[in-house]
């Protein structure tokens, strides 16, 4: 059975009222949604709370997943439309505050996730990333991190692989003018 | 502008983040409880929605047996007749005699309206049918004579 089988039959349980299933997508989706909703809202506390949401809305929207797309598009879509949301409603951008990411990740992730000087890494891309619009930081993300294929980009935000392309073009060069800018006082290596 | 096979054949694509920035975003985990939260949550979430779904259908369902109650008494009321009725109303009443048809009929003319506004409220909530009737689906007769034992109980 391959992960999207697995994934499906999940979802159907979901749909039956099975709680449990929602358990096993968790831990197949869990650290993915948690991340990209950290990346593109760029709080902690924030990304926990849409992670939460956007798994109760897997669960109630379960019965409309179509099948066209892969389990893991449709939910990605979903993190992304929710976090877009979000932002939009709330007329603002991810916190910058490198400080502020580092110390709200626990002790226990630093020692899950590695290093502190990878977490000081992440921090200083996180304060580039906050500095990019909406739409070019989703791209950007997608691609450059979670390393989806231009047309699952396409299919998660509804746009041709050939929009795709330009958009991430354009939302690179912005990433790497910033990185140019702030290259000294923030120590981000642009390669 | 460039066209989706301009940047086709640009080569191998360029990522501006290094492997280490990569990699440093893709160590970060969601935390530990958050699965049990989750699950709470659409816990909570589904045990409201069964609550929604089953508590509308019973008090539909109640209001209308309370209703069709209501219907059966009248249609009782008008097969059964005055006399039934009146020594009913005159077993709940020292005030009505037997051979006082015409206030018999103004007993059962006021035993009429003030039933239907009896049902009418009953449909407004179950419980209060529940409480004065007990069990849904008791027969109209059951539920007249309830209603006219209250009635005298009342006076």
């Amino acid at each position: 059975m391959t992960e999207n089988q697995k994934d499906l039959a999940a979802l159907k349980r979901c749909q039956a009222g099975d709680v449990g299933a929602v358990g096993m997508l968790f831990d197949h989706f869990g650290d993915r949604v948690f991340r990209l909703s950290l990346n593109l809202l760029g709080c902690h506390a924030e990304a926990e709370d849409a992670t939460q949401e956007i798994f109760l809305r897997i669960y109630d929207k379960a019965g409309t997943f179509a099948g066209r797309s892969k389990v893991s598009t449709w939910v990605h879509r979903l993190t992304v439309n929710f976090c877009l949301n979000l932002l939009k409603a709330r007329k603002r951008r991810p916190l910058t505050l490198v400080d502020g990411v580092l110390e709200q990740r626990s002790s226990a992730e630093l020692d899950a996730s590695g290093s502190m000087e990878q977490c000081e890494t992440a921090a200083l891309v996180h304060s580039l990333l906050a500095r990019l619009p909406a739409e070019a930081r989703t791209i950007f993300v997608l691609r450059e991190v979670d390393g989806c294929s231009y047309q699952d980009i396409g299919e998660i935000l509804d746009i041709a692989p050939g929009t795709v392309m330009s958009r991430l073009s354009r939302a690179r060069d912005k990433f790497r003018q910033l990185a140019s800018a702030s290259a000294e006082s923030l120590g981000v290596k642009v390669e | 502008m460039k066209n989706y096979n301009d940047y086709q054949n640009e080569g191998p694509e360029e990522h501006v983040l290094s492997e280490d920035q990569r990699d440093s975003l893709l160590t970060i985990k969601a935390p530990a409880d958050l699965r049990g939260r989750i699950q709470q949550r659409v816990a909570e979430s589904r045990n409201a929605v069964i609550g929604k779904r089953t508590g509308f259908p019973q008090l539909a369902a109640a209001g209308l047996l309370g209703f069709l109650s209501f219907l059966g008494a009248q249609a009782l009321v008008g097969q059964l007749g005055g006399p039934r009725v009146a020594s009913l109303e005159a077993n709940n009443s020292s005030t009505n005699s037997s051979t006082d048809q015409p206030a018999a009929d103004a007993s059962q003319s006021d035993l009429v309206r003030d039933y239907h506004l009896q049902g009418v409220a009953l449909l407004s909530t179950s419980d209060r049918y529940l409480d004065t009737f007990g069990p849904v689906g008791q027969s109209p007769e059951v539920v007249l004579a309830t209603y006219l034992h209250e009635r005298g109980g009342q006076k």
